[in-house]
């Protein structure tokens, strides 16, 4: 309905009219309704939407990107202020951070949602926010890895150093040797250099960030032909939790992102390669399948549904289309590879997946049906509740998501060429399959993941699905919501105006991102915290576990809680005992009040030749939930183990107390499990 | 034509020496800065230029030259992994391969390379110092967050152990001290067979981070329950038993 139209409509009834007031009446309903359709309409974007044709503008003088870098690196030095302050316990340390975060994002956000910005300065100042964000993890963690999948990866890097060979089983982290993409092109860069796993890590971690980000924003480019929305796009994807930290930690995820991202831009070459180039893309698509096979069995999947997805709307499409073959062959490489893989290393991913998976759906389904979440938002599992303001950016952020996905759903569709998006009248399927862009239409559909990966994030069992639904689901949350900026409102806010808003919005989403998966623990506190990681990590227990290896020799069979057998798996190079490995929980000997028949017949079945007794954990209760592996010997816990349980082999014959500091004791067991 | 042919080749030249430089003493942390690129970025970028001659230089192939470098990578190291050559010798041999492929495949290019693109900027002074600012502030940041990293310790502690000695002779065992007081320490050490003094050393020194290691003959422990133990005390609480280690003899 055009304006003409509805002033017509609402223009008073003429004098005659009023015998039919009835009918009026039923027709100044109608047309209210219709307006307020049509408006809602319009506000989520069904009908044509102004895809402004970027100008050519040339970048000559590197002002703006020089004067965003030296904010970042501003940014970056008032962070590493902050990190500092946190390890002495100054309590604005942590908001300040945060605040830091804040700056260094904010600035380069509102220069790339300006309209006349080269191409080439967004590239710059994209890639300058993007490893800025990288340094944070270094900040954070300059010294060793704090993560506790960290430390599952390293070991299998340690391995694979010492062997000389992949697939060394790792007890640990069993699935780990059968993914080993990460870990090859770290060990590379430290045997041929000499460094550290660490340093070599931070390299490659660096170029895996910029790697994902280039790659990002030349996809999506493509798909939406506009380097403004696709630099837009890029900045509401590091909204997503696990941008910043998670997937810049030394696991297998962080260099699986990257090498999904370089497999969907060469899949979009393809579209347009004929020949011999055509032939050479799709090897090194193969070749990309293939390493990220090697690398992470979620994403190699996640890119397995992407591009079949796309093949299928493709195919289902009414408009122009790429060849049939090259999509059946992409897709069914995509699928194919990570199936071979998996096989051949033996399907290691049922077994560790199928639990997760059930668990999680069980939660939903809990949280469906009104029954207990299980999870407390905003509170961790030692009962410590997130200050005020991190719940409310956190909120903010989701609301701010979602009225951004509201808004821009059918304008990504309407972008893609989706005729009903586009408020054309129905006509026949065409109306329904005609889109011109099937790779915007699936990206905007993967929006549907968010809500998902939100109701998982409700649960406890299902919060590791939901963290790792994200990272996909956002690759169509940035590009919709880029497009929702761009678009929203057709006219009005000035460019200006309509920047900074941009900017406020991106920022509340990344500092709401980072807090729903940090917290309040995003820096190195100054005290210890029990069973924390981060926080649990410190140079005592590194001490200890380097003790191990010096005085024992590497290789012992060791029992140990959580954080203290990653230390000597890595820096002990010990074989520690984890229930993953072999269905008992050897922590049990620990807490126990007494060595009894059971605790010494675990002792003789497991081989165990030292115990590693931590009397910090008997300070408080932990704060990832568990003290071992949240099996039996948790489940004999009410509260802190109690020290006379630690230290109930003092008084038993047969056991030597080998190592003393003060907080952790080393016995020696092996006269009782009958290795000596 | 000519001029690019000579380019790829000297690209290729450039990894073997780089790797026959490597191959020699250097600084690790100088390795580092040149073996990133060597592993991170030239494999990619080789096998690009090499296929793709004609493709222009551009943020694209500069994202397709690092992504292939890892996929090349992880994919060589199947091939190392069936050697067990996952070595410094082995990944400097796979990038020699690879480099000489690119040398021969440059002499059989026929068209030219697309020319390299200008400089997309004017550099002035003010840009660079600009540039060296960023540089300094990003440093600092790193260093500082370093700096408060490595001296950040809650605990201060005394380690002691006592184990056998590294022979396995049962006659021999291995006391030790390690001061990580964060401040000199003096403390004194009794070494006893079933509760009997067999040594004491009284006044032993150690700087923060000292350590302080004696063998020390003992009667071999025949009877089930024996034990041999050391005790330590700091002379800042002398009267307190401040450390205490054992081996047992099982029963």
């Amino acid at each position: 309905m055009s304006d003409s139209d509805a002033r017509l409509v609402y223009s008073p009834a003429p004098e005659y009219a009023r015998p039919l007031a009835a009918s009026t009446s039923r027709l100044r309903w109608r047309t209210i309704a219709s307006g307020v359709w049509t408006s809602i309409q319009q506000a989520l974007g069904v009908g044509p939407i102004d895809q402004q044709v970027e100008r050519e503008i040339a970048f000559s003088r590197p002002i703006w990107p020089l004067a965003i870098a030296i904010n970042v690196a501003i940014a970056l030095l008032f962070a590493a202020f902050a990190a500092s302050a946190s390890r002495r316990g100054y309590e604005w340390s942590v908001a300040g951070f945060y605040l830091s975060i804040a700056m260094l994002f904010f600035p380069a956000v509102v220069r790339l949602a300006l309209p006349d910005v080269s191409r080439l300065e967004r590239i710059v100042i994209l890639m300058t926010a993007a490893l800025g964000l990288f340094t944070l993890r270094v900040i954070r963690a300059p010294q060793f890895f704090l993560g506790h999948d960290e430390y599952l990866h390293w070991t299998t890097a340690q391995n694979i150093i010492e062997r000389g060979h992949l697939f060394t089983p790792n007890v640990l982290f069993p699935v780990g040797p059968s993914f080993p993409g990460l870990e090859i092109v770290v060990t590379a860069v430290a045997e041929l250099s000499g460094l550290s796993i660490f340093a070599s890590a931070i390299i490659c971690l660096a170029v895996a960030r910029a790697l994902f980000v280039g790659a990002l924003f030349l996809i999506y480019e493509r798909v939406t032909g506009s380097a403004r929305v696709a630099a837009l796009a890029c900045v509401f994807y590091m909204g997503c939790s696990t941008f910043v930290f998670f997937d810049t930690n030394f696991a297998y995820e962080s260099m699986a992102l990257p090498l999904l991202a370089l497999a969907l831009l060469l899949d979009l070459q393809m579209m347009r390669a004929t020949g011999r180039a055509l032939a050479l893309l799709f090897l090194s698509f193969l070749a990309a399948v293939l390493a990220l096979s090697m690398t992470h069995h979620v994403t190699a999947y996640a890119l397995a549904g992407i591009v079949s997805g796309f093949a299928c709307l493709e195919l289902a499409s009414s408009g122009p289309k790429t060849a049939g073959l090259r999509l059946a062959l992409t897709a069914a490489s995509a699928i194919l590879v990570p199936l071979a893989w998996s096989h051949a290393m033996g399907n290691p991913g049922k077994a560790y997946l199928g639990p997760v998976f059930e668990d999680a759906f069980r939660g939903v389904s809990q949280v469906l049906q009104f029954g207990s979440s299980e999870r407390k938002l905003f509170t961790g599992e030692d009962g410590s509740v997130a200050p005020l303001w991190q719940r409310a950016t956190t909120i903010g952020s989701v609301a701010l998501t979602c009225v951004g996905l509201s808004l821009g759903f059918f304008r990504g569709l309407s972008w893609a060429g989706v005729p009903l998006a586009r408020g054309w009248a129905a006509n026949g399927w065409s109306a329904i399959f005609g889109w011109t862009n099937s790779r915007l239409v699936l990206l905007t559909l993967l929006t549907l993941g968010y809500p998902l990966s939100i109701v998982f994030r409700l649960t406890r069992s299902g919060w590791e699905i939901g963290n790792r639904i994200g990272p996909f689901a956002f690759l169509g949350v940035g590009v919709v919501l880029a497009i929702a900026v761009v678009t929203f409102p057709r006219s009005g806010a000035t460019s200006v105006w309509r920047a900074l808003a941009i900017g406020a919005v991106a920022t509340i989403m990344l500092i709401g991102g980072i807090i729903s998966s940090e917290g309040p623990r995003i820096l190195v506190p100054a005290r210890y915290q029990v069973s924390a990681d981060a926080a649990s990590i410190e140079p005592l227990g590194i001490d200890a576990a380097v003790w191990t290896k010096e005085w024992l020799g590497p290789r012992n069979h060791f029992v140990a809680d959580r954080v203290n057998r990653l230390l000597l798996s890595t820096y002990g190079r010990q074989l520690v005992s984890t229930t993953l490995q072999h269905g008992y929980d050897a922590g049990e000997v620990l807490v126990a009040d007494e060595l009894g028949a059971n605790e010494r017949e675990i002792l003789r079945k497991l081989e165990i030749d030292y115990l590693f007794a931590d009397l910090r954990l008997t300070t408080g209760l932990p704060v990832v939930g568990a003290y071992f592996d949240g099996a039996k010997a948790d489940q004999m816990l009410i509260g802190p183990p109690q020290p006379s349980a630690l230290l109930k082999f003092n008084a038993v014959d047969g056991v030597s107390r080998v190592f003393d500091d003060g907080y952790t004791i080393i016995y020696d067991v092996r006269g009782i499990s009958g290795r000596q | 034509m000519a001029g690019n042919r000579v380019t790829l080749a000297g690209l290729a030249c450039a990894i073997l020496l780089g790797m026959a430089a490597l191959a020699a003493w250097a600084p690790a942390l100088a390795r580092g800065f040149a073996v990133a690129p060597l592993i991170l970025f030239l494999p990619g970028f080789l096998v690009l230029r090499t296929f793709r001659p004609k493709q222009k230089m551009s943020f694209e192939f500069v994202v397709l030259s690092a992504g292939m470098s890892v996929v090349a990578t992880i994919v060589f190291a199947l091939v190392l992994h069936a050697f067990d050559a996952m070595t410094a010798v082995g990944w400097g041999t796979a990038l020699s391969v690879l480099a000489t492929v690119a040398l021969l495949r440059s002499l059989f290019i026929a068209s030219g390379w697309a020319s390299p693109p200008k400089l997309a900027f004017e550099w002035s002074g003010a840009v660079v110092a600009g540039f060296v600012l960023v540089a300094i502030l990003l440093t600092g940041g790193i260093a500082l967050a370093r700096y408060a990293a490595v001296n950040h310790r809650q605990f201060t502690y005394t380690d002691l152990w006592l184990v056998p000695s590294a022979d396995d002779s049962e006659e021999r065992v291995t006391v030790g001290v390690r001061n990580k007081e964060q401040n000199s320490s003096t403390y004194d050490l009794e070494v006893l067979v079933n509760n009997g003094l067999l040594i004491r050393w009284s006044d032993i020194h150690l700087a923060d981070n000292a350590e302080w290691v004696r063998q020390l003959p003992i009667p071999a422990l025949v009877e089930p329950g024996q034990r041999i133990e050391a005790r330590l005390y700091n002379h800042a609480a002398p009267f307190k038993l401040y450390r205490d280690v054992w081996l047992s003899r099982p029963n």
